[in-house]
């Protein structure tokens, strides 16, 4: 298009009204100048206060958040925060992320000379359980951060520690096992402790599981064991182990949610419910993939999740859609990438109830799935939540633009103060509504919304739009949840 | 207002919203990255971030808009980044934060992105063609007509569009400075 045309394009949008829409043929470049210089010439916001309350997945603001029961988990990352997460990786949380872990591996190299501390002295479990309730959620420590004792698989705690960090395991080509820890475990394995419970006195490194640092470092006692057969073999015992040991003495829920305060042995060491199943088994306790390296997951975690800082929780949170890194991909070896809800633990860790445990997590997102599906196909009754919806304190007269209105200049009146923007968004909303357009219509109408959250007429005439927009787009549940907002407000206006 | 939302208010959230909200979009990002998609997205993405940290806020005698503010320009900054790929802009408008930093505002209430936007825009206009530097002063940022604007250039309506069009690409590949 020759600079002529262009320029008389952007003459014909400079003369209308702010927030009319460019000219598609306009060169974006012109576009963005102008609305550089002149940003009140851009559309309205369609956000609303509800669109960014939906975003939210942690928080103080989250816990209020509806969780349908026996469904959704809002730990589990939505969708849109995967562009987040890319640029999130691209600026500097990235290499924030890349220095804490390495910390944290540099951490975790120390106990390398770490001497066992005697049976009667207060271990790093019991300093944990000192050091009370913690404020704020800390699903790293529950993930295995710190406390060395609580990420020691025992044979009597199988697999405390259902992270998702934890599940990348060794492959089987790594393992290697001292004699002393073989001996201990058998010990443990056929004299379990008399409580039944977790033992916290049990040195950080010692009889827990195979941790990934340990078969690196392969001091000079170990053996590295035989062919692929005989290593697999081995690893299949030791979760033979850990399952005979689970059965016999409850798994200890060193995983708390931070609801709870962390776990002390006393609690430890109480009447315990039925045996959970440790993560790797199936609710049954039939062994499933994964199961062989349950020992290695403690260890694991140590080095999965060590770092206590804020982005590391976040990286991890965000980065579930995206599956293992590289690096994980090479430990993983042959094994099935882990599912995108199980990387998402630091959250679950927070905030999912205990009973969460004892399902695996893929059975869980796959119950949300199921249950998101469920809730899609309910169609709840919308001609009787609209007519509750309705105010009937509402002007007539925003129900029908003047003549000649278009576009545009419906557009252009949902601006500032809500007292006069929002009945226009109403006018606005209903002519697209008419005119068959609801995608517009949900526009008009969130922009509205936007400019006040006052309990009046027109907010909630603008609920009720909303939901005809979202009905008519074939969202039934949104426009249920629309009506419900307005009957809500007219309720208490 | 800060209190309600770390208690978990969540219709705090909306009061917030309104009054920020188009503030940050319009005043904050758009500036930045002047794509209403885009900016919108980032708006979503800053308010995502600040209501999920809102329990580590402190208060500092300084209004939570400065941190909501803060929030914004870094994401566009970094919404600018990748969608340009271009670090010799994004550097030039980080330098620009650096030398506009919170020092600088007499008030932190009063004009701050006035102030601060206005300096990245003269810095812009300097880098032009100065008829193109005019045209768009006098026609953006002092809202005069076609008609007046051609007349001070001694040239036709039409040719003042063109002139105005050809200004706004320059201006762009300029902007941020």
């Amino acid at each position: 298009m020759s600079d002529d045309a262009q320029g008389k394009l952007l003459a014909d949008w400079l003369a209308g009204p702010p927030g009319a829409p460019p000219p598609p043929e306009l060169d974006p470049a012109v576009v963005e100048a102008v609305l550089a210089l002149r940003p009140e010439r851009a559309p309205a916001l369609r956000l609303s206060a509800d669109d960014l309350l939906a975003d939210l997945a942690a928080g103080p603001l989250v816990e209020a958040q509806a969780v349908p029961a026996g469904g959704a988990h809002p730990e589990l990352p939505a969708p849109a925060n995967a562009p987040r997460w890319r640029r999130w990786m691209l600026g500097a949380g990235g290499s924030s992320a890349l220095l804490v872990a390495a910390l944290a591996l540099f951490a975790l190299r120390l106990p390398k000379d770490y001497e066992p501390p005697a049976p009667a002295a207060p271990s790093a479990y019991d300093e944990l359980a000192a050091s009370g309730p913690s404020s704020e959620p800390e699903p790293e420590a529950a993930a295995g951060r710190a406390p060395a004792a609580t990420t020691t698989a025992t044979p009597t705690e199988p697999n405390p520690d259902p992270s998702p960090l934890a599940k990348p395991t060794v492959p089987p080509a790594e393992i290697t096992l001292t004699e002393e820890r073989k001996a201990k475990r058998e010990d443990a394995a056929t004299e379990p402790t008399p409580t039944g419970a977790f033992e916290p006195s049990q040195p950080a490194s010692g009889a827990g599981g195979l941790g990934l640092l340990d078969a690196q470092r392969a001091p000079a006692d170990t053996k590295p064991l035989g062919g692929e057969g005989q290593r697999r073999a081995e690893a299949e015992e030791e979760a033979r182990k850990y399952a005979s040991s689970s059965s016999s003495a409850p798994a200890v829920a060193v995983a708390t949610p931070p609801a709870s305060p962390p776990v002390s042995p006393p609690q430890a060491q109480s009447p315990a419910p039925p045996p959970a199943p440790a993560v790797g088994q199936s609710a049954a306790g039939t062994r499933v993939p994964g199961t062989a390296r349950a020992g290695v997951d403690a260890d694991m975690s140590a080095g999965g999740a060590a770092s206590d800082d804020e982005a590391m929780a976040e990286t991890v949170a965000t980065a579930a859609p995206r599956g293992p890194r590289p690096r994980d991909r090479q430990i993983l070896g042959g094994l099935p990438a882990p599912k995108a809800s199980n990387v998402a633990e630091p959250v679950a860790m927070s905030e999912a109830p205990a009973p969460a445990k004892q399902a695996s997590l893929e059975d869980l997102a796959e119950a949300e799935a199921d249950d998101a599906l469920a809730r899609e196909q309910a169609s709840p009754d919308l001609s009787v939540l609209r007519a509750r919806a309705v105010p009937s304190d509402g002007d007539p007269r925003w129900m029908s633009a003047p003549a000649g209105a278009t576009e545009s200049s419906l557009r252009a009146a949902i601006v500032p103060p809500a007292s006069t923007g929002q009945p226009a968004a109403v006018t606005a909303t209903r002519w697209f509504l008419d005119r068959g357009r609801p995608g517009d219509a949900a526009s008009a109408a969130r922009a509205g919304l936007a400019l006040g959250d006052a309990n009046t007429p027109a907010r909630a005439w603008l609920l009720v739009l909303l939901g005809d927009a979202e009905a008519a787009s074939g969202r039934p549940g949104e426009a249920a949840s629309r009506y419900r907002q307005a009957e809500a407000l007219n309720a208490s206006r | 207002m800060v209190a309600r939302l770390q208690r978990g208010d969540r219709s705090a959230v909306a009061v917030l919203y309104g009054w920020y909200g188009d503030r940050l979009y319009r005043q904050a990002i758009l500036p930045r990255l002047p794509v209403p998609e885009a900016a919108e997205d980032v708006l979503r993405d800053t308010f995502r971030t600040v209501l999920e940290k809102i329990g580590t806020f402190t208060w500092q005698d300084r209004s939570v808009y400065f941190w909501l503010r803060r929030v914004a320009i870094n994401k566009a900054m970094d919404a600018h980044r990748a969608r340009q790929r271009d670090q010799r802009l994004a550097d030039a408008a980080e330098r620009e934060e650096e030398l506009a930093g919170p020092a600088r505002a007499p008030r932190p209430d009063a004009g701050l992105e006035q102030a601060d936007l206005q300096r990245m825009i003269g810095l812009s206009l300097d880098k032009l063609n100065p008829r193109y530097a005019e045209a768009l002063r006098m026609r953006l940022l002092e809202d005069r007509s076609r008609e007046e604007c051609a007349a001070h250039f001694g040239i036709t309506v039409n040719n003042f569009d063109v002139l105005l069009h050809r200004a706004a690409k320059a201006f762009r590949e300029n902007y941020p400075p």
